[in-house]
């Protein structure tokens, strides 16, 4: 019994990624004494950023993926944010099994922290353009919320986050709360003036990222390094490992445990609801419950809904909150890495100083109101672009060599801009993910199998994410235009989400509009499975908002006794 | 080229017909990238690439290598017999034209032979070659290597190329200053 009490805390709070790291702050800055869980390693801020503060020089491959890296991971290693750097921030892909049944690029880091340690930053809010898609076209179920009922937590997260931006009244990108904008340079603001003075319904806005521009609750400011995926010694961006975690530890009611891999969330059917987790330690591999009276899952949305289809009982024999079926199902990603590069030759006399890790955004144009609506797909995207003078690695590819060259490569270059797109993916109730029923990872636990692939309206969408960069760099001036279409696996954008999807109906999703499971209302779940539709904004600061408003409603639904 | 080494080229051809094909240790295939007669070509070439000048040049950054190690661990066992491959070829293009091997061909010599090698990838016949057989001009990556470990070394930062470890600031647009070197990263 002791030991029964000594492992009960008001609130479990599985993952310490960007949403667990929320949760934990959230619940006990509210006094409720929280297990955070983590199935990987510590990682403290600052102390355990190894590579922060190397040059340059001190890799050994100055960050050419090595081939053993490449084999060890070779998922991995495919991430934009992975190389010498920062690899040991992503997981062994051979150690951490997984089955493609069509490709699909799991990335993953497990440590304090998680992948908001690498994360790309990029903060944008949805608008009831995304809250009522799903609705308007018939397709999958209606989200159980609208703007109106997230944007006071989206500022409420923002203004702790710091985010980088300017306002600018778009009704398809409402504004943040913002910190001072990272200007264009003199490239992207030609292309801005061009965009606007040619398109009707489209602009180019600088970056909103999280970044802190001036200090900001005793972080910042950025320094302008963009090494950010190695941490931040300067805490210039947000991270669980920076930001939410300090100011959990900070209330004294925070318990965080890492090497704690949650096989699954204990069911006790007379009482009728979770009672807490089971954890196998990494370390001792020995097993142990702890118990909770609420539980948050925010162990990522393919974690979290490993978690939930292996928490099987005589009441959830397809797993946890599952009568639905939904569970493991409607996988989607954005869809990216098409566009288009072009080369500028004017304002050989500019340059920019300082290295800005952010770019410029192009909002969605597409199929926002009646004049710019598409036969060919629904939906849209915006895209992620950026200006610069080409430097000394535009050598490969010159002629030349000598002391002449050599002098040559090093002053500046052409100035090129590169537009790349992040696409909107509908919900696919086939684009789904089940557990094996004879492979088991280390732990003796199922392995997942995902089956996932973009559809016509995404490949339609393609075409024209491609046709429309080309288009506007052509109406910026730019020269030797590049269209470009990497044809990239779902998973590799790191956006991926929608497996225990929020929903009006208990019969058609899982979680309620407070991300509270239909089934099991002590459960609640706020990472990216709990998306309904994935909109084609960069998720995290959504999923952000979402959690403080969660652990709100979780706090005074105990309060009242509810809970 | 000047005069004088266009008659020792050709005298040189001569010869080398002549004295068929004796060899020297520098003149021997080169079948490992960590033999010496490896190391010294690709540190010739690099240098010849990149050389001294008032600031210092390839073999003085380390270059060589660097080069090396990443042709050992960043390439597959087939991209680095291609490279091997295409090294040897150059060599025996030297012997068989200037009669002697490339290291102990005149500086002037060399280059003619470097700038030659640095032109081919351009041509039809080799872009042709790497869409298709996906195979690159060992020169190519000889160069991109140079590249990589010559503008990202800390003896390039000392006046060739321009590196702030903590800028601290972001100013999008400024006027170029005379002389302002590109940034040694972005």
């Amino acid at each position: 019994m002791s030991s029964v009490t000594e492992n009960t805390y008001d609130a479990i709070v599985v993952g310490s990624g960007i949403t667990g790291g929320w949760a934990a702050k959230e619940l006990t800055r509210h006094g409720m004494k929280t297990l955070l869980l983590e199935r990987g390693r510590e990682v403290y801020h600052i102390k355990d950023y190894p590579t922060a503060i190397n040059d340059p020089w001190d890799f050994e491959h100055r960050l050419l993926l090595t081939v053993k890296l490449k084999e060890a991971s070779p998922v991995q290693s495919r991430c934009y944010a992975f190389d010498e750097s920062t690899s040991h921030f992503f997981v062994n892909d051979s150690e951490n099994p997984y089955v493609q049944v069509k490709p699909f690029s799991w990335i993953r880091g497990y440590q304090t922290g998680g992948r908001s340690l690498v994360w790309g930053r990029q903060c944008y809010r949805f608008s009831d353009l995304d809250f009522e898609a799903n609705l308007k076209e018939g397709i999958a179920v209606d989200w159980p919320i609208r703007y109106r009922d997230i944007a006071p937590w989206y500022a409420y997260v923002e203004r702790f986050v710091g985010i980088s931006g300017r306002p600018e009244s778009l009704p398809q990108l409402p504004d943040s709360v913002f910190l001072p904008p990272m200007e264009m340079n003199c490239v992207e603001k030609h292309m801005a003036r061009r965009i606007r003075e040619t398109f009707e319904n489209r602009v180019m806005i600088e970056g909103r990222a999280a970044h802190v521009t001036v200090q900001h609750l005793g972080r910042g400011p950025c320094q302008y390094r963009n090494l950010c995926a190695r941490g931040c010694p300067f805490a210039g961006y947000f991270s669980t490992n920076s930001a939410t975690l300090p100011a959990a530890q900070e209330t004294g009611n925070l318990t965080l445990r890492p090497f704690s891999i949650v096989t699954e969330v204990v069911y006790d059917e007379v009482k009728s609801r979770a009672v807490g987790v089971r954890v196998i330690d990494a370390k001792t591999r020995r097993t142990t419950e702890y118990y909770s009276r609420i539980i948050f899952l925010n162990a990522s949305t393919l974690g979290t809904t490993q978690i939930l289809l292996n928490s099987v009982s005589r009441r959830f024999p397809e797993g946890l909150g599952n009568g639905s079926g939904q569970v493991g199902r409607n996988l989607m990603d954005h869809h990216f890495q098409v566009g288009a590069a072009g080369d500028y030759e004017g304002f050989p006399d500019r340059y920019y100083e300082g290295r800005r890790p952010n770019g410029t955004y192009i909002p969605r144009f597409r199929n926002i109101d009646e004049k710019t609506r598409r036969r060919d797909y629904l939906r849209g995207f915006g895209y992620q672009a950026r200006g610069k003078r080409l430097g000394w690695e535009r050598a490969g590819m010159t002629p030349g060599v000598g002391a002449r060259f050599k002098e040559r490569m090093a002053v500046p270059g052409i100035w090129n801009m590169w537009l790349g797109g992040w696409g909107e993916c509908l919900p696919y109730p086939d684009n789904r993910v089940w557990l094996s029923k004879d492979k088991v990872d280390m732990w003796g636990l199922p392995i997942l199998h995902v089956d996932c692939s973009f559809r016509e309206n995404e490949l339609s969408m393609r075409r024209d994410m491609k046709n429309s960069a080309a288009e506007m760099l052509e109406a910026a001036g730019m020269k030797n235009i590049r269209p470009f279409d990497y044809d990239s696996p779902p998973g590799l954008c790191t956006h991926e989400m929608g497996t225990v999807r929020m929903g009006r109906d208990p019969k058609t999703s899982v979680l309620n509009a407070f991300n509270q499971m239909h089934e099991v209302r002590n459960v609640f779940i706020t990472d990216g499975s709990c998306m309904t539709s994935s909109g084609c904004q960069n998720p995290s600061l959504t999923y952000m908002a979402l959690t403080a408003r969660a652990c709100d409603y979780a706090v005074s639904e105990m309060k009242k006794g509810n809970l | 080229m000047k005069r004088r080494d266009a008659l020792r080229a050709g005298a040189a051809s001569v010869l080398g017909i002549l004295s068929g094909c004796r060899s020297s240790s520098s003149e021997a295939e080169i079948t490992d990238l960590s033999s010496p007669q490896a190391h010294d070509l690709i540190s010739v070439l690099a240098e010849i690439i990149l050389p001294e000048t008032d600031t210092p040049g390839a073999k003085s950054a380390g270059v060589d290598q660097f080069i090396i190690r990443a042709l050992n661990d960043c390439h597959t066992a087939r991209e680095r017999a291609a490279f091997v491959q295409g090294l040897n070829e150059f060599q025996k293009q030297c012997r068989s034209r200037f009669g002697m091997p490339f290291l102990q061909c005149s500086a002037s010599l060399q280059l003619v032979l470097v700038e030659e090698a640095d032109r081919e990838p351009f041509g039809l016949w080799s872009r042709i070659k790497s869409r298709v057989l996906r195979r690159t001009h060992f020169f190519r990556t000889l160069k991109r290597l140079t590249a990589l470990g010559y503008f990202t070394s800390r003896e390039a930062t000392t006046g060739v190329v321009a590196y702030e470890q903590i800028p601290g600031r972001w100013t999008g647009c400024v006027e170029l200053k005379t002389g302002q070197k590109t940034w040694a990263s972005e």
